[in-house]
């Protein structure tokens, strides 16, 4: 088992950058263009305020960053564990592919004949995406999972308005649903209506009926659910939404629980997002850039963003396709993260459909086998029915630690950073108490799961004999817990901000 | 036989491993882990898609077969801007990016193991606020769109008023971008027209569409077609006047040399971040800049992810984290201030990288050096004798406008292209009229030959 | 101070103030205004508070509206107003120190002074407060 006192990230008193003011000293410095007339700006638009830029040396700034690198941690070190987050490996390949000059030189406004590889990429993940899914059309646009709902529940929106249903104002959303549903929904003028979920984790069937109505626009589902279990109800729910009128959208951020082994479209959604970053391997750049690429069926094709990418097969040519009767417009500058879409490309290339069934098949074993290594443990409970197999995630309650010991979910989270680990995602969803929730993805092996297990029974463990040590982990990583409650109260979020306030403490 | 499925090197459990895993935990079958889905819809067999598994070399040749689809951007100038440009992408930055701990890394929602790319996202914060001139900068929106469209849901938030006024001409995808984020909400964008013969919006219009219900006025410097604004300060006072929001829109590399948008009067900075240090990857990833000044109240009503610096509580010393945090989707949920969760962090170090590495003097390098090969470009145009400079006594940065005396605008560009050039892009709303923009990959060779083939073609 | 309180599983319930089942209090000023904050139990389930967003001055609410928001690191509330109501003064200390609310609740911790515009109904008696907060409590 991995030590709890061993020194797991370098601990760097790297100064800010933005210290380094007024050194003479150069980087990058751009290309020369020698052209001896003035410059053809009126001086009240011209820069008074002197910039505070860093003057550092090439050297300097590759240690800082190398430094800053080596107090992060990311899936190349070690799991990231957390529910809904999908944090598979990053296959290296994808990266030296992207980087590719014919791809990454290439200016979206550029004639169609100049980019034909790129735009056949962005149609054959499309195809792709379609044949996974069962769905009949896609953008590319949105750039994250967050703006995909958004686009999404703005084609359901669009579809209602056709059909002159301006009264359906209101859209379901079940309780264990990612905080993004609600606010995606309020973003596109409808009202989030909350559905409650039943003792088995699954959107309770009486309340869902009773809240249906000739208001209801629709319901935004996660299938798997946020505690990694299936609504087996699924098709009877769709049939209950179409029937009062409304259109269903599924939150594919768990779509690796079911990928290759069913397809959406069949069990009766309309609309779905999917993102590239979680099931589609691309990497999550501490925070982004994503992808929230969204699929439709036949109902909702003709509302997409434009332009979409079509294929000439008479003239062997794929073109920005503007032809989409009632399209919503844009919802992007441009195309959107195509960068992403090419790696995510990439990696169903590798897989194949065959590949990314036994991915997911795996991901789903892996979640199980962990979830029985720990779920017995003193100090946890599952929340829900044990007998119902989970997904590629589930969910423990700390509460019975709580209970015992003061220990709490976020104390068990800090605490694994010490065993080389990542902590799950904790107090979501909100409907378990001290929630963890726990995704080990398939690329994870099977000795890390077996670690993972480990750390979680030890822990358990110092929990009763040393609570202190837990309330004040992590101990052996770059950073201790910091005071964030100063911070919020009085933010100071810039160098700027840093330099009028004058804290007290030490830079 | 097993061995062969190429995919294996991106599974974490052999076959072997995953039975035994199974039996463990009293499952003889894999597919009884799905028995509680609807048996109807399970796929006895793995769809089937364009393509069948490949090896990382067979991958490698696939995407060579696509990248020679694509013109070898050796072969081809491209005189593009709107916002998004080509760049050179400085090889420390592609070095530095490429380390796991950096781009493999989750949301920093637990700083304790986050701390270099906290800092570096602070550090992205505070240099995009001396650039635009403002006190915080939120660690990125999607794009240069999105960012317009949430600035103008702040200001609506913050003021209470439910109308922007569009006092520039905006390309039809940042248009609908805006509209497509307002309109739900029963908010109002309000459009003032063009002066006469000019890129500029019309400023005694500009005065009548301002009123009571302006939440906020919103400007771009430079504007979709390059130009330059000069009566900025008189339209931030017109909107502060009616206790409006005045928002700018701003392309960063400008900011080495035109005054930044604190300097006269901006209560919000947005902007496309991709040209700084980003490549331009056919328009995505892009770069959200949001930017604002500090205020208790109103910095609630704001989108997106913020990075505070705070002490460490074990060691007292500095550490950083995500703050205000209440403001977000997963903690305020339908009272969320916007539903953005992934964001694009990573090309916001990259931009942190970059304006470090160029430093305050390669930053006005930069700037003026695009200005002067605008300027370049605009006298070897007219040169020709064949182009029309539009708006020649209007200011603008690196982007300005032209007509080309053809007919047939489809046949033009395709025969550019086929000798080598992109000769801008045609202006949204009049083909006829073509956008241009300089890049730092621009010599004086190249602008000579292009001017040289236009008269050539024309 | 024991006696001002009473205890209920380590949540203090002030005797002098009336209750609303979303955990709002009221204590009847001499002058006719009610002095307003929220039980300790409701602060210690946002724990720490950062920040407080009030109302102007001299606006108006009805019954039920949410009109305050208190938000804590990792929460937000919104605090409900017990009747129709006027606001006579907030607060302004808990500007720089939110953390006041965290000590003392019933106190300096207060958040509003507030004028009825109608009638003063529907509250809880502090031990009716106290069986609804045992309900909660059983639910946890």
């Amino acid at each position: 088992m991995n030590d709890p006192e061993y020194t797991h990230q370098a601990r760097w008193d790297e100064p800010l950058i933005t210290e380094l003011i007024n050194t003479g000293k150069r980087c990058y410095i751009p290309k020369r263009f020698q052209y001896d007339k003035d410059i053809a700006i009126p001086d009240n638009l011209l820069r008074k305020t002197e910039l505070r830029l860093p003057e550092v040396s090439e050297l300097e700034l590759v240690r800082h960053v190398v430094r800053l690198s080596q107090m992060n941690y990311g899936v190349d070190l070690g799991p990231v564990p957390l529910g809904s987050c999908t944090m598979k490996y990053n296959p290296k390949v994808n990266e030296t592919l992207v980087r590719y000059p014919e791809f990454s030189m290439q200016h979206p406004l550029q004639p169609e004949e100049t980019v034909q590889g790129t735009l056949k990429a962005m149609y054959l993940l499309g195809e792709a995406l379609k044949s996974l899914t069962g769905f009949t059309g896609i953008t590319l646009q949105p750039a994250a999972g967050a703006h995909g709902e958004f686009t999404g529940v703005l084609l359901i929106r669009a579809y209602h308005m056709l059909n002159g249903e301006t009264k359906r104002d209101e859209m379901l959303i079940p309780d264990s649903a990612h905080g993004t549903n609600p606010a995606s929904s309020v973003m596109a003028g409808f009202k989030a209506i909350e559905i409650p979920s039943d003792e088995k984790g699954r959107i309770d069937l009486e309340a869902l009926e009773s809240a249906l109505s000739e208001r209801t626009a629709g319901m935004m589902i996660t299938n798997p659910n946020t505690l990694g279990i299936f609504e087996s109800n699924i098709m009877d729910i769709n049939k209950k939404i179409h029937d009062a009128g409304g259109l269903v959208y599924l939150d594919g951020a768990n779509f690796n629980g079911i990928m290759g082994v069913a397809k959406p479209a069949d069990m009766g959604f309309d609309v779905m997002h999917i993102n590239l970053h979680k099931t589609f391997a691309t990497p999550h750049g501490g925070g982004g850039p994503g992808s929230g690429v969204v699929l439709v069926n036949d109902k909702l094709k003709q509302f997409l963003p434009t332009p979409i990418i079509s294929y000439d097969k008479e003239k062997d040519k794929y073109y920005f396709d503007y032809n989409i009767s009632h399209s919503i417009g844009h919802v992007h500058g441009y195309h959107g993260n195509i960068a992403v879409i090419l790696r995510a490309l990439a990696y169903i290339a590798r897989m194949g459909g065959e590949g990314l069934r036994e991915a997911c098949l795996t991901a789903v074993t892996n979640a199980n086998y962990l979830m029985h290594k720990v779920m017995h443990e003193d100090g946890l409970e599952l929340p829900q029915d044990p007998s119902i197999p989970r997904k590629h995630e589930f969910v423990v309650s700390a509460s019975p630690l709580l209970r015992e010991t003061g220990v709490s979910a976020l104390d068990i989270a800090k605490r694994l950073l010490d065993y080389k680990l990542h902590a799950p995602t904790i107090y979501f969803p909100l409907i378990v108490h001290e929630a963890l929730m726990i995704e080990p993805t398939e690329t994870e092996p099977l000795s890390i799961l077996n670690e993972m297990a480990d750390a979680i029974k030890n822990i358990l463990k110092e929990a009763k004999e040393n609570p202190e040590l837990l309330h004040e982990a992590p101990h052996t990583v770059a950073g201790y817990r910091l005071d964030e409650a100063t911070l919020a109260k009085h933010p100071i979020l810039s160098a700027k901000m840093l330099e009028k306030i004058k804290p007290q403490w030490e830079l | 036989m097993a061995l062969e499925k190429p995919y294996y090197s991106l599974l974490g459990v052999s076959p072997q491993e995953r039975k035994k895993m199974l039996e463990e935990i009293g499952v003889s079958d894999v597919m009884e882990l799905f028995s509680d889905i609807p048996p109807k819809v399970i796929l006895k067999e793995s769809p089937t898609l364009p393509f069948d598994p490949m090896t990382e070399l067979e991958l490698v040749e696939f995407f060579n077969e696509l990248a020679n689809k694509n013109v070898n951007p050796n072969d081809l100038t491209v005189f593009l801007g709107g916002g998004v440009r080509q760049i050179y992408v400085p090889a420390l930055i592609d070095e530095l990016i490429r380390r796991g701990e950096l781009y493999t890394a989750y949301t920093a929602y637990q700083p304790e193991v986050s701390q270099g790319i906290l800092q570096l996202l602070f550090e992205y914060q505070s240099l995009v606020a001396e650039l635009t001139g403002m006190e915080v900068v939120n660690a990125s929106m999607y794009d240069w769109s999105t960012a317009t469209a949430e600035a103008a849901l702040t200001a609506i938030r913050i003021t209470k008023k439910d109308t922007l006024v569009v006092a520039s001409p905006l390309t039809k995808a940042r248009k609908s971008v805006i509209h497509n984020y307002l309109e739900p909400q029963g908010f109002k964008v309000r459009e003032v027209s063009l002066e006469e013969n000019s890129p500029l919006v019309d400023l005694e219009k500009l005065k009548a569409a301002i009123d009571d219900n302006t939440a906020a006025v919103y400007l771009e410097m430079p504007n979709a077609m390059g130009y330059l604004d000069p009566r900025a300060k008189e339209i931030s006072e017109l909107a502060h006047d009616v206790k409006a929001k005045f928002i700018v829109g701003v392309d960063p590399l400008s900011l080495g040399l035109v005054a930044p948008p604190g300097e006269y009067g901006a209560d919000l900075v947005v902007g496309e971040g991709q040209p700084l240090g980003n490549a331009v990857n056919f328009g995505g990833p892009l770069l959200g800049i949001f930017a604002f000044n500090y205020d208790r109240k109103e910095i609630r009503r704001t989108p997106g992810r913020l990075i505070g610096i705070t002490k460490q509580l074990k060691s007292g010393k500095k550490g950083f984290t995500i703050t205000l945090q209440a403001r977000e989707q997963h903690i305020k949920r339908a009272k969320a201030t916007s539903n953005i969760c992934s964001n694009e962090a990573l090309s916001a170090v990259i931009s942190a990288i970059y304006l470090s590495a160029l430093g305050p003097r390669g930053m006005e390098e930069l700037s003026t050096g695009l200005h002067k090969r605008a300027l370049f470009l605009r006298e070897k145009l007219a040169e020709t004798g064949k182009v029309e400079i539009m708006y020649p006594e209007i200011p603008f940065f690196a982007d300005f406008a032209v007509k080309f005396p053809v007919e047939n605008h489809e046949k033009f560009i395709s025969t550019m292209v086929s000798k080598g050039f992109v000769p801008g892009a045609p202006w949204d709303y009049n083909n006829e009229l073509y956008v241009l923009g300089v890049s730092e990959l621009h010599d004086k060779q190249h602008i000579e030959a292009f001017a040289n083939t236009l008269k050539e073609v024309l | 101070m024991s006696d001002e309180y009473i205890e209920v599983e380590g949540y203090l319930v002030r005797k002098d103030c009336l209750y609303k089942e979303t955990h709002e209090w009221v204590r009847k000023n001499e002058d006719g205004n009610y002095i307003l904050g929220i039980s300790d139990y409701a602060v210690k389930m946002l724990k720490e508070i950062t920040y407080v967003e009030f109302p102007d001055v001299g606006e108006k609410f009805n019954a039920g509206d949410a009109f305050i928001v208190v938000e804590s690191l990792k929460a937000s509330g919104d605090v409900y107003a017990p009747f129709d109501l006027e606001i006579v003064s907030v607060n302004e200390s808990l500007e720089d120190e939110p953390e006041k609310m965290n000590q003392d609740p019933y106190g300096e911790g207060y958040l509003a002074i507030v004028k009825p515009t109608g009638a003063v109904e529907g509250l809880l008696t502090p031990e009716e407060y106290i069986e609804k907060l045992k309900e909660y409590l059983k639910e946890e």
